[in-house]
């Protein structure tokens, strides 16, 4: 555990700073002799930037940000940190939502956004090779333009989002619906080990070919949803799908929310969505800026309550697409769910629906701090966690309630995500939002859900509730790969 | 600070600044998430794109930064101001006083005497003595004139504004503007008191000094009794505009038009003639100062395509999303190497449509991209919009 010199400013805007290693300048000069003068830095103006993201979550200086070019140089960041025994905290973009690159224990920040080349496609097997900091734009921007046959899912994130870090992280993109999260995308991976060995899993490690995680022992899981405690993975392979010759978009808005969350579960089940998901009149007000006659800007009687957006597709004929918009269409009968084009709900949903979207409202919702809990649970349970994510906003009158369930996997699994706006400027604001997260976890992990991406204190409630011996065993594979302890220290309490 | 206090706090860092922000991707008339910040793509690190930058001047706002920091003044320095963040960032209120906030930290360590860079520092003081930031003696402001200035008349109803760049640097620029004026019968004049507009020493926090030169300005306009002033300068014609009035609060009722509009409007009336051809591919630069900072985008196109034999092609990073030369905010002056990335970034991106020559209506734009050409050695030719039309009615 590094030291603490120092906490400024008041609970609410505070900065944490950390001791620097006695030997700072020869660091310093190590680094600069890995990845030339110009990428790094260690002063506080840059540092600062690095320190916190738009979450409630407290700022933490680093004590160097860095930015490597090449595997190898990445490999001696590694080692030149263990023998320094000074931490490491991969970065991208910074917009995890979890505080997840926030250097809760200072050391070297490396930033990977230089590492943004799109190493190979193959359209016949169809998976792309892409170094660790391809954004979402890159990708949709290299596919498009050398293989518009071929699609990548995307986020709900803005396009400067790092791709890796997403598919590592569990995010949910737009073909969720079929797939689950995005670590189903993962066919393999390289990663730097927190011992700097370079190592191959997936398919990669025995074959020319990227095809597959199957049939070696996965390996992959040692690096998902781990939070960068397990290594830096510098190349991954992910899986991308054919361009749909058809694409289409139905909605429900509705006030009936028991019927709408039974039809959600049986759309799970028909197959037949790319993306299914449930979103409050707050969400529909704040990102897709729908009419104010429709969405209204606060929930009144004449606001419909949810929303439910099903999005699908057919590769091959219209023949199939029209099919599967009947049978959507029939479900919505059977639930006595009236129907709407996406066409007919106002030009601010093509935010959300066109992608890479930018989920503008979100982001840029004005105060600038935005948080969440997101969690993952049966969709058995979508209905009791939208109602008790009601009730925890209930108690917090200040923040307007943004909700959005998704369905994973035609149904297996599903997800509810509590996104909370805030004042960053107002102290004040963010305690409460701290309280809030803390109720919302606890709310959703009582009746079965469990939050992802999350930061150190939420980590924690996760594993007191969970079997001893996973949390044993999370530390003994965290001790046997990081004996240092040098990969994003302090994550998930470890 | 009170002010940009509140603004900097609505900075998510989201990233949406990054690249060109878009609505319906899928269509195809729609470019793609192409980058747009010359200080991000070249240095890399998150302090050198515009959000970082909002974030470090939070961090001073809030008493978490000080302003010398060493790194602090080449972060908030390395930025062109071309403003093509604000055309991004979807942040009401935020997106349009990015560059604001960045003018406002470089005026605070200007004040600080932290900043500027050494050179703008250098061509600041000298901007006070010979009214010029580029070392120049004030005398020789009209050396560059094709004809006697004795054929200037004291006073005029138009006059032309030259600038500096044109007036010491880009003196094709200022030649080919007062060859077309004399050549067209208009009665102009040029003020040989004329000083810097100002806008090198605002951009880089020098704003005392700026103001200085704009109060002289507009007392010599005035004085000339000029109805309408032309500037063949986007710079100049944006400092004009914008920044006189509404940053310093200057009166004036005379009418600027920046020359290309000027030129447009005497074509549209019959008394420009565009009767010889010049038959050549081309493809034109949008000048930030007077595209994005003062939404002139369409008329030096309109211009453009008026002139017979002229095959405009267009880059895919055109008007409020086309990415800047890499001069301006200062930079060409301090940071050579950025300017000359951003500018070789965009000779490619003109390459790319299979141009000849790629065109622009600002000398300092001129001048960097025309750099980036002969130290890359590269197959294009750079004009200005002026020089295009002296050529076919000298």
């Amino acid at each position: 555990m590094v030291e603490i010199e120092k906490t400024v400013g008041e609970e609410g805007k505070e900065l944490v700073i950390h001791k620097k290693a006695p030997n700072h300048g020869a660091i310093f000069k190590e680094l600069i002799d890995i990845v030339g003068e110009e990428y790094v830095m260690d002063k506080s103006a840059s540092l600062f930037v690095y320190s916190g993201d738009m979450t409630e979550n407290v700022p933490h200086m680093p004590e160097f940000v860095v930015a490597p070019i090449t595997v190898d140089e990445i490999q001696k960041i590694i080692l030149l940190a263990n023998r320094e025994r000074i931490p490491v905290v991969p970065f991208v973009s910074g917009s995890n939502l979890g505080g997840l690159t926030i250097p809760l224990e200072g050391g070297i920040i490396v930033d990977l956004k230089r590492m943004n080349k799109i190493l190979e496609v193959n359209e016949r097997d169809q998976y792309a090779i892409i170094e660790a900091g391809v954004t979402f734009a890159d990708i949709k921007d290299y596919l498009d333009k050398n293989h518009p046959n071929l699609i990548f899912t995307y986020t709900y994130a803005t396009p400067a989002a790092g791709v890796v870090p997403n598919v590592l992280l569990e995010g949910l993109v737009t073909l969720s619906a079929k797939y689950g999260t995005t670590v189903a995308f993962i066919n393999g991976l390289e990663a730097v080990l927190p011992t700097g060995e370079i190592v191959k899993v997936g398919s990669c490690a025995t074959s020319k070919y990227w095809f597959s995680r199957n049939p070696l022992p996965d390996l992959i899981g040692l690096f998902t949803s781990w939070q960068g405690m397990t290594g830096i993975v510098t190349k991954i392979a992910v899986q991308l799908d054919p361009k749909p010759a058809y694409t289409g978009i139905k909605m429900i808005m509705s006030d009936e929310i028991h019927e709408s969350f039974q039809l959600m579960e049986e759309l799970g089940r028909a197959q037949i969505c790319d993306n299914i998901i449930m979103f409050n009149w707050g969400l529909a007000f704040a990102v897709i800026q729908m009419p104010r006659e429709i969405a209204g800007s606060e929930k009144d009687e004449s606001a419909p309550t949810i929303y439910l957006e099903m999005d699908y597709s057919a590769v091959n004929t219209i023949k199939e697409f029209e099919a599967k918009g009947e049978i959507i269409e029939s479900l919505a009968k059977k639930y006595e769910c009236g129907l709407w084009d996406y066409k007919d709900v106002g030009d601010g949903i093509t935010k959300v629906l066109d992608v890479p979207m930018t989920f503008a409202g979100l982001f840029t919702h004005g105060p600038g701090g935005l948080t969440w809990i997101g969690a993952y649970g049966p969709c058995s349970q979508y209905e009791t966690a939208w109602n008790v994510a009601n009730e925890v906003f209930s108690r917090h009158p200040r923040f307007t309630p943004w909700l959005y369930a998704k369905t994973f996997k035609h149904g297996h699994f599903g997800a509810m995500r509590t996104l909370i706006g805030f004042d960053r400027s107002n102290a004040e604001e963010v305690r409460e939002t701290r309280v809030l997260i803390r109720e919302m976890a606890k709310a959703l992990m009582d009746i079965g859900y469990i939050p992802y991406k999350t930061p150190v204190e939420i980590a924690e409630m996760v594993l007191e509730r969970s079997d001893p011996n996973f949390a044993l065993f999370m530390k003994k594979i965290k001790n046997a790969l990081d004996p240092n302890r040098i990969m994003n220290p302090g994550r998930w309490g470890l | 600070m009170t002010e940009i206090e509140n603004w900097t706090h609505m900075c998510t860092r989201c990233g949406t600044c990054h690249n060109v922000y878009k609505l319906k991707l899928w269509e195809k008339s729609i470019p793609d998430w192409l980058t747009v910040c010359p200080a991000g793509e070249k240095y890399g690190f998150e302090p050198y794109f515009p959000s970082g930058k909002m974030w470090i001047a939070r961090g001073i706002t809030e008493g978490k930064l000080e302003l010398d920091d060493p790194e602090l003044l080449k972060i908030i320095y390395s930025c062109t101001l071309c403003g093509n963040c604000e055309k991004q960032c979807q942040t009401d209120i935020l997106k349009e006083h990015i560059t604001d906030i960045i003018e406002t930290l470089r005026e605070r360590v200007v004040e600080a005497g932290l900043g500027p860079m050494p050179k703008q520092k250098e061509f600041g003081e000298w901007t006070k003595k010979e009214h010029n930031p580029y070392l120049e003696s004030h005398e020789n402001r009209l050396s560059w004139l094709p004809f006697d200035k004795s054929e200037l008349p004291e006073k005029a109803d138009i006059i032309y504004f030259v600038g500096c760049t044109s007036s010491y640097r880009q003196k094709n620029i200022a030649s080919a503007t007062a060859n077309i004026l004399k050549k067209l019968g208009v009665n102009f004049t040029i003020l040989k008191d004329e000083w810097c507009c100002g806008s090198p020493l605002q951009r880089t926090g020098q704003s005392k000094i700026a103001r200085e030169c704009a109060e002289h300005n507009i007392e010599i306009l005035k004085n000339a009794g000029a109805k309408r002033v032309v500037t063949s300068c986007a710079g100049c014609y944006r400092m004009l505009v914008k920044d006189y009035k509404e940053r310093y609060g200057l009166d004036y009722d005379f009418e600027i038009i920046h020359f290309p509009d000027f030129l447009l409007d005497l074509l549209n009336k019959g008394e420009l003639k565009l009767e010889k051809s010049i038959n050549r591919t081309i493809t034109y630069h949008d000048p930030c100062h007077i595209g994005r900072h003062m939404g002139i985008y369409d008329s030096p196109r309109e211009m453009l395509e008026k002139i017979p034999g002229i095959k405009l092609v267009e880059m895919e990073r055109i008007k409020e999303n086309a990415w800047c030369c890499g001069s301006g905010g200062g930079v060409k002056s301090s940071f050579s190497d950025l300017a000359m990335f951003a500018a070789k970034e965009r000779c490619d991106e003109a390459l790319k449509t299979g141009a000849q020559a790629l065109v622009s209506t600002c000398p300092f734009c001129w001048r960097n991209l025309n750099d980036a050409i002969e130290a890359n050695n590269l197959n294009l030719k750079m004009y200005d919009l002026v020089e295009l039309i002296w050529e076919i009615i000298q």
